[in-house]
This record gives C-alpha cells, sequence and structure tokens, in this order.
C-alpha cells in the first residue's frame, strides 16, 4: 500500500469522527436515552406502587355537585386509577380531567395537617395542632358575639346534613347568619310564589330541550353533570339542540355555540330582558296561540308586562352592543321550539352582573317555560335529616346579602371551591373597625382564593363520607353517598367536628345550644336515608349491576345505607304538580329587576399609559381548573399540553384596574408572561377582581405585567 | 486504490468499531440473563394430552383483572408430589411486566375485544421451556417489552410491548384512546 498510510493526527480525528458516526447511527445512543428516562422514574426517589392484590370500589366523586358515579382501583388499601361507573344513571360512565386525577389529590403537596394562623395584618404564621386551631376559633365566636357583630359560615356545598348541623349551631348565636352559596343552580326562588327554599328545587331540563339560551353558563366545558354534558354534545353532534350562549367572553363554551351573541361586560341582564320583551311581543302577535311547550304554566300578563314595560328592544340592543336583529332572532327561536333559558358564570369569571338571575327567569316565565317540558322542571326537594332541632338563623342565598362592613367573623367551608367568594366580595363584607377575621376550613393550603386568618385543617375529598345531592340538571331528587378511599390519608377533624368543638369551646355556658348537637354528620346521613326508606318513594339504581328497584326492595335502612356506600344511588323524578306554580313574575323577582336598575352607562375614556404594570393574571374558561383550590399536578400538566384552551388574545380587568395601569376599555395591550409579550384586546369588566387581569391562558395563577400601547380601532 | 487511503480507512475502522460494539456488545451487556426458578413445560399441559387453554392457569377474576401467573399451590391441584414446593412457594419472574403508570386491562383486550393471548405474549403454549428472562440492566424492564431487534425497526406485538405498540395497535382498530386510558 506504500508510504501513503502514514497516520496522522488528521487521521486520529477521522478515526474519532468514524466511531462518532458509528454509535449516532445505531440505536445505542437512543436505546440509552430511553432507558435512562425510565431509571429516572423507577429509582428510589419516585413513588411506587405496593404489589398485591387489586380491588374495586365503587362510589361517587365527591368533588363538585354533579357526583359522578366512578369505579377506584385500589392496590393494598391505596387508590390508583378513577373511571367513570358505566351505567350510572346521571354521569353515563363518563368522567372529567379532574375526577379521574382526583385520587391524586389525597397525597397532594399542599395537604394541610396543622392549622394556620396568621396575626393581624400581617404576614407571620403560626402553626397550631388542629384542635387547638378549633379552640382558637371558639374565642373568636365568643368575642364576636360579644361585640354584637356579625357571625356568617359560608356554606359552598349546601343542602348536605352538614349543611343541617351549620344552622342548627348558629342558631343559638345572636346576628348569625348562614350563607348558602351553590355556583350551578336553577334559582328557585324567582319562579315560586313559595320561597321557603324548600317547596320544590328548580332544574334545567336540558335533555328535552330544543333550543338553549345559556347566559354565561360553561355548558360546553361542564355546567352540571357530566353525563348531561356528554349526553348534550352528542346531541348536538347529531343536530340538537341549537344553542345560543349569550357571553362577553371567548370562552370555549361561546366559540362552540350555533350562535355566540357577545354583549359588553355587564349587559348580559340587560340582553335578557331584551329577549323577554320580544317574546312578549311575539306572543302578543300570536294572540290566542299556544305557549311552546303547551304543558307549562300559562304566563300571568300583569306582572311580566310591568316588568318588560320599560324595556325597548332597540335600545336595549344598542347599549348591549348587539344588533336589535340577533335579538328578535333569538326571542323567535325561543317561541319556536321548547326552549330553556339558563343563568350562569364560569369559575374565574368574575362575579355575574346584578340581576342576571331575575331576568333569565323572567325570560322563562314570559314564555311559559316553567314546569314545561324542555323548559325549567320543578322537582320535589330532599328532606332535611331528622333528629335536628329547627332552626332561626338568617339564611342567605347570595354573598352579596351580608351587609358591607358588618361581619365580624367569616367562617368558609370551601367543600364547593368553585363557589367561594372572591378576596374583593370578602374584603367588602368584613367590619374592620371591630376585630374581624376570616376562617377558613380547608384540606388544602390556598394561596389565592381566600384571604385567611386562620386555615383550619379538616378532612378532604375522599376522606369522610360525603353526601351526593341533586346538581342544576338532575331531573328529580338525588341521593348518593361518596366514601373515603384510604387508610394511609392524613387524619384531620371532620368540618361538624372542627366546627362543633369550636363552639362548644365558645359557649362553656352552653348558651348556645351547641353543646347538645351532634359532633359527627354520620348519625344525621343515617337519618335520612332512613327517611328515605321510610317514605318509600323513589328506586335505587346500582349502576352496572341491576335493573332499577323499589327502595323498600333493599330490606331495611340499614341494607339502604349499605347499598349506597356500595356506590348505588336513590333516585325519584317525581315532579312537583306544576299547577301548583304560578308561572307570573313574582315579587322576589320584580323586586330584584327594578333594585339591579339593569341600565348601562358607557365606559369613561381613559388616555393610555405606556408604562409596564404587575398584575396577577387568572385563568377563565376552563370550569375544572377553577373549581378546586387544589389542582392535581398531572391535571395541570394535561392541560398545559391539552387544546383545551381557548385563545388569549382578550384581556378583561375590572375598570379600576383599567384606570390603575393606564388601560382602556377596548385598548390595544403589551401582556409580558414569564418574559414572553402578548397583544391583548383589554376589556373592562366590573365582574373582575381588582388588579387581576382574566385572560384564557394557562392552568396556574401567576404574575404578569401589562402595558398598554393605546386604542384598538 | 487511490480510494483506500489512511484516513477513509480510519474513519472506516472507527465506524466498525462503534457499529460492532452497539450492534453487537452493547445489547449483549445491557440485559442480564435470570433463568426462572423452576422449568415448565407449556407444550404438554396445552398440548392435546392434557388439552388446558391459556386461562386455566392465567384466569380472569370475577370483576375481570387478570390473575397473573398462578402459584405452586395451583400445579399441587393436579401434582401431589409439589406440595412440599407449594408451601415455600415459587417467585416466577415476569416476561412483560409492565411500568406502574401503565393500566392494561386484560379483560378488555381479550373477552371485549377478543385478541388472543398469542397477540402480545407469542405462541407460549407451543415452548417445551422456560426460557430465561433478559432484565434490563437500567431500566429493569424484560427485553420482550423493548423486543429482541435493538433498532426496534422490526418489531411490533408478539415481538414487542412498548408504548408505540399499543398506539400502532389502537389506530389500526379505531380505538379512540387518550393519555389517561392507560395512564392513571
Amino acid at each position: 500500500l506504500g508510504n501513503g498510510f502514514s497516520f496522522s493526527r488528521r487521521d486520529a480525528l477521522k478515526f474519532i469522527g468514524g466511531l462518532a458516526v458509528g454509535a449516532i447511527a445505531s440505536p445505542l445512543p437512543w436505546k440509552l436515552l430511553d432507558d435512562v428516562s425510565i431509571w429516572t422514574q423507577n429509582e428510589g426517589w419516585a413513588p411506587t406502587l405496593p404489589r398485591g392484590p387489586v380491588t374495586t370500589i365503587r362510589t361517587h366523586c365527591p368533588l363538585c355537585p354533579a357526583g359522578c358515579g366512578i369505579k377506584v382501583s385500589m392496590v393494598a388499601g391505596s387508590p390508583f386509577a378513577i373511571t367513570g361507573a358505566a351505567g350510572h344513571p346521571s354521569s353515563g360512565g363518563k368522567l372529567c380531567a379532574l375526577g379521574l386525577c382526583g385520587h391524586h389529590l389525597i397525597r397532594h403537596p399542599s395537604r394541610l395537617t396543622r392549622a394556620l394562623l396568621r396575626e393581624r395584618g400581617g404576614t407571620v404564621e403560626r402553626s397550631l395542632p388542629a384542635m387547638l386551631g378549633a379552640k382558637t376559633l371558639g374565642s373568636w365566636i365568643r368575642q364576636a358575639a360579644r361585640s354584637g357583630s356579625v357571625i356568617a359560615v359560608v356554606d359552598t356545598r349546601p343542602e348536605r346534613s352538614l349543611s343541617h348541623l351549620y344552622r342548627s349551631l348558629l342558631s343559638g348565636l345572636p346576628s348569625s347568619s348562614y350563607v348558602a352559596l351553590e355556583g350551578e343552580r336553577i334559582p328557585v326562588e324567582y319562579v315560586l310564589e313559595r320561597t321557603d327554599g324548600v317547596a320544590a328545587r328548580a332544574y334545567a331540563d336540558l335533555a328535552r330541550a330544543a333550543n338553549i339560551v345559556s347566559f354565561g353558563a360553561p355548558l360546553l366545558e361542564g355546567w352540571g353533570s357530566v353525563g348531561a354534558l356528554s349526553s348534550l354534545m352528542t346531541r348536538r353532534d347529531r343536530g340538537g339542540p341549537y344553542l345560543t350562549q349569550v357571553e362577553p367572553r371567548p370562552s370555549a363554551t361561546a366559540r362552540g355555540a350555533d350562535k355566540w351573541l357577545q354583549p359588553r361586560p355587564g349587559t348580559e341582564s340587560l340582553a335578557a330582558m331584551a329577549i323577554g320583551r320580544a317574546v312578549l311581543d311575539g306572543l302578543g302577535e300570536r294572540a290566542g296561540g299556544a305557549v311552546p311547550g303547551g304543558d307549562g304554566a300559562a304566563p300571568e300578563p300583569g306582572g311580566l308586562r310591568l316588568a318588560f314595560a320599560d324595556v325597548d328592544v332597540a335600545a336595549a340592543a344598542a347599549a348591549c352592543g348587539l344588533s336589535p336583529d340577533s335579538i328578535s332572532e333569538a326571542a323567535r327561536r325561543f317561541l319556536a321550539a321548547p326552549s330553556v333559558a339558563i343563568p350562569g358564570i364560569a369559575p374565574g369569571c368574575g362575579q355575574a352582573p346584578a340581576g342576571l338571575e331575575a331576568a333569565v327567569m323572567a325570560l322563562n316565565a314570559v314564555a311559559g317555560r316553567i314546569g314545561a317540558i324542555g323548559g325549567i322542571g320543578l322537582a320535589k326537594p330532599l328532606a332535611p335529616p331528622p333528629g335536628l332541632p329547627g332552626s332561626d338563623v338568617r339564611t342567605l342565598r347570595r354573598f352579596d346579602e351580608l351587609a358591607d362592613g358588618s361581619v365580624g367573623l367569616l367562617i368558609i367551608d370551601d367543600t364547593g371551591a368553585q363557589n367561594l367568594p372572591t378576596a374583593a366580595e370578602i374584603a367588602r363584607k368584613l367590619d374592620r373597625d371591630r376585630t374581624a377575621r376570616v376562617v377558613l376550613m380547608s384540606a388544602f393550603r390556598d394561596e389565592v382564593l381566600v384571604p385567611w386568618d386562620l386555615l383550619l385543617p379538616v378532612e378532604g375529598p375522599y376522606e369522610a363520607v360525603e353526601e351526593i345531592l341533586s346538581s342544576a340538571d338532575s331531573p328529580g331528587a338525588r341521593y348518593g353517598l361518596s366514601v373515603p378511599l384510604s387508610s394511609t390519608a392524613p387524619t384531620n377533624p371532620s368540618r361538624a367536628g372542627a366546627l362543633a368543638a369550636a363552639f362548644s369551646a365558645a359557649d362553656p355556658g352552653r348558651a348556645f345550644g351547641a353543646a347538645s348537637l351532634p359532633r359527627e354528620v354520620s348519625g344525621l346521613i343515617e337519618g335520612r336515608v332512613g327517611a328515605i326508606f321510610e317514605a318509600g318513594e323513589g328506586v335505587i339504581v346500582k349502576p352496572g349491576e341491576s335493573a332499577p328497584k323499589a327502595v323498600r326492595e333493599a330490606g331495611s335502612a340499614k341494607e339502604l345505607l349499605t347499598l349506597l356506600k356500595d356506590g348505588a344511588i336513590w333516585l325519584d323524578d317525581a315532579a312537583v304538580d306544576a299547577a301548583e306554580v304560578r308561572g307570573s313574575l313574582p315579587a322576589a323577582c320584580a323586586a330584584v329587576l327594578e333594585k339591579a336598575a339593569i341600565t348601562v352607562a358607557p365606559p369613561t375614556p381613559h388616555k393610555t399609559r405606556g408604562a409596564p404594570t404587575r398584575v396577577s393574571l387568572e385563568p377563565f374558561g376552563i370550569r375544572a381548573l377553577t373549581a378546586c383550590a387544589a389542582l392535581p399536578p398531572a391535571m395541570s400538566k394535561l392541560t398545559a399540553e391539552s387544546d383545551l384552551l381557548p385563545d388569549s388574545r382578550v384581556a378583561f380587568m375590572n375598570p379600576e384596574t383599567g384606570r390603575a395601569v393606564g388601560v382602556g376599555d377596548n385598548d390595544v395591550a403589551e401582556l409580558v408572561v414569564d418574559g414572553k409579550p402578548t397583544n391583548v384586546i383589554a376589556v373592562w369588566d366590573a365582574g373582575v377582581l381588582p388588579e387581576v387581569v382574566h385572560v384564557s391562558a394557562r392552568a396556574d395563577r401567576r404574575a404578569c405585567t401589562i402595558m398598554g400601547k393605546g386604542a384598538a380601532r | 486504490l487511490k480510494l483506500i487511503t489512511t484516513g477513509r480507512v480510519t474513519f472506516l475502522g472507527g465506524f466498525a468499531i462503534a457499529s460492532f460494539f452497539a450492534w453487537v456488545v452493547f445489547p449483549a451487556a445491557l440485559y442480564r440473563s435470570v433463568p426462572q426458578p423452576m422449568d415448565f413445560n407449556h407444550a404438554v399441559h396445552a398440548g392435546a394430552d392434557v388439552g388446558m387453554g391459556c386461562q386455566d392457569c392465567h384466569p380472569f377474576d370475577r370483576d375481570g383483572r387478570f390473575g397473573g401467573i398462578p402459584p405452586v399451590a395451583q400445579c399441587v391441584e393436579c401434582h401431589e408430589d409439589m406440595s412440599g414446593r407449594a408451601e415455600s412457594g415459587t417467585s416466577w419472574l415476569s416476561y412483560s411486566r409492565q411500568p406502574d403508570n401503565a393500566w392494561f386491562p386484560h379483560a378488555q383486550h381479550t373477552v371485549l375485544a377478543k385478541l388472543p393471548c398469542e397477540r402480545c405474549h407469542g405462541d407460549h403454549a407451543k415452548t417445551t421451556t422456560l426460557r430465561p428472562v433478559e432484565i434490563n440492566r437500567i431500566s429493569g424492564y424484560g427485553r420482550d417489552i423493548w423486543g429482541r431487534d435493538i433498532s426496534g425497526l422490526t418489531q411490533g406485538p408478539p415481538r414487542s410491548m412498548k408504548m408505540t405498540d399499543c398506539e400502532n395497535c389502537h389506530a389500526e382498530r379505531g380505538v379512540v384512546s387518550g393519555c389517561q386510558t392507560c395512564h392513571k
């Protein structure tokens, strides 16, 4: 081969190059990458499931009022997978992403095991044993009672046995209030003359409606039960029902609706009144014509005409930023087919405009949709648990019914976290001249939603027996149970136990009567189940196992309780006699409409200032993300990597925030999140908290800066 | 001969050495071979003389769960001479153990979808002896998961049982599945 084969440094480099090319062209680096990544997942630092026999528990998901039927796979006493229970009458085997991750909450990193106490006005926190926290609350109850300021308990999942116990605990206290907040509900007080709260439960009969007008309710994102959502989407794939979404925000529901009416923020109530007026005019033109649905109560002309007398469709449409034709079209559709209008606002979207519920119920009433098929159904409500003494506590259905500056002690149960009042709402109600305090009973540490003075650790989801009650779209009454899943979860006091201990500590002389009340709800639940058995109405359904059977076939109240703890659900679809319902607009509704003074002031012109200002970013539009104080980490990851989020080109902010940061209504602003700038159209909306910007951007709340860049037009 | 220069030879030499290491030495070193604790002749049991099926020893529970590998106590039902070993138990090694974060319901695949066991596990029923389990020294999983072909190019059940194999099978059969179908 001659002298040409001397081995130089260049040849050595070529040899190394050959090695490198040979390695890269082989599976070695890719296989190593794959195996090492698996190794990192399986090494000692990663939690692993114990080995053992796999068992299955059938129960209900307690995370939201929908109460879907679930099947939980367990190994060695720990849950490791949740799937929907096939054949469940309300969820039909479907489950949302949060529900699928629900068992992660038991080991959530922000799980509380001790009480946290903040000194007044400070940020320093002191950690206490849970029962010492309850005693601290007891001393605050005593102070508030002596000073005469209001003690209010906010219940975010009303009608449970626990809710009735709250009312009994408050009964003996002077100046106490019980606030029952339900995010998704059809407000019965606006459709019934009897407003005692137990005469009937209203629900939206979405399953039989051919035309739905939703005023901000996130129908396609999980309003009501997942089974109903799934059924609605399946029906829409086959051509019906027609969905009109009246909502300022570009939510997923607005984008997916057949018709999106985008009113200016705060004018949704006016839009409902305008459609109602157009419906009334349409009924007038049809003199003698039948009301759609046929079986609904006929509207009583006097009250309705009074309510709608001052509404001019063209003027109202202009104030809402809508065309009169779009209002007329919505009214025409409302009269042409069995229709229902529902009020609502997605969690994280600020507060509902004043009078929205009353205006939407007035629209239903004027069209004769109360008690009609496919309209607003009326079901018998579930009776309270027997054995508790009657309560005379003042009961409120809206947080803003508490007088501003009146509350000395606010105790919040966060079970239905999607219904929590906002920090701004809470601040407005507190009596800061006295020693007003906020106590949050929660299983998780919450940094954002509620500004607490005492965080009282209580049981979390899947850690106690919880009642599953009717949701806003359940036809008829419903009762099920959710049972504890893990014996290894941290043990905190129950909500009933913590509050009963606090009231007992506050009441050494037993003046409030709290000492005679039960400290746990298990007995109350047994009593409620016993009452259901004794009444003998309705059926029991055990998903996937048997056909519905009569309650009495359970054999005894004890057997019925066992069935319910084993995943069965009791259903009673007996409707309240529509003849008992007056389809007029009751006085309560008219008063709300009058008080709301549904008018719109034009936005104040504002000069844009070009300096970045720090604000908080809050997501909107995905119900599950904002419905729970603690999200499983997998849930955030799934959402971030999926296409669940609509775009983020519009940012909603309170007018106060707009003025403070120099961004006018309908201006272009530059929003910088994690160093990445995005141009957004700013929309002023009084429903948004101050210093917060609502953008559908990410799953988590975070800081960002915003800077005005001038008018958009 | 002018094409054969020192530079080209050294480059090709390096390429050949790396290839030999990556394709021959690396796979051999990556897996350690562990014999099963006891030999077992599937062919005898599943053959015409005995006529047992897969589910006689690997049954589904009442709720549809796969029963896994049977304990020796089950062998004793027919082989009384093994009663001494039944007490001590036998730690069988699984060829196809999946990660904890993968949820695979056997019942849905074999009962509802009517897939034969051989589709993923190969024709075990014709083997006369239990081959050793080859365990990946890094990941800890059996070689049946990745497959014998180190390149991963000529695989698919029953040669391999990676996530892509599951996805391909679902796609072929039009089964809609998201992340949480298998990862709970």
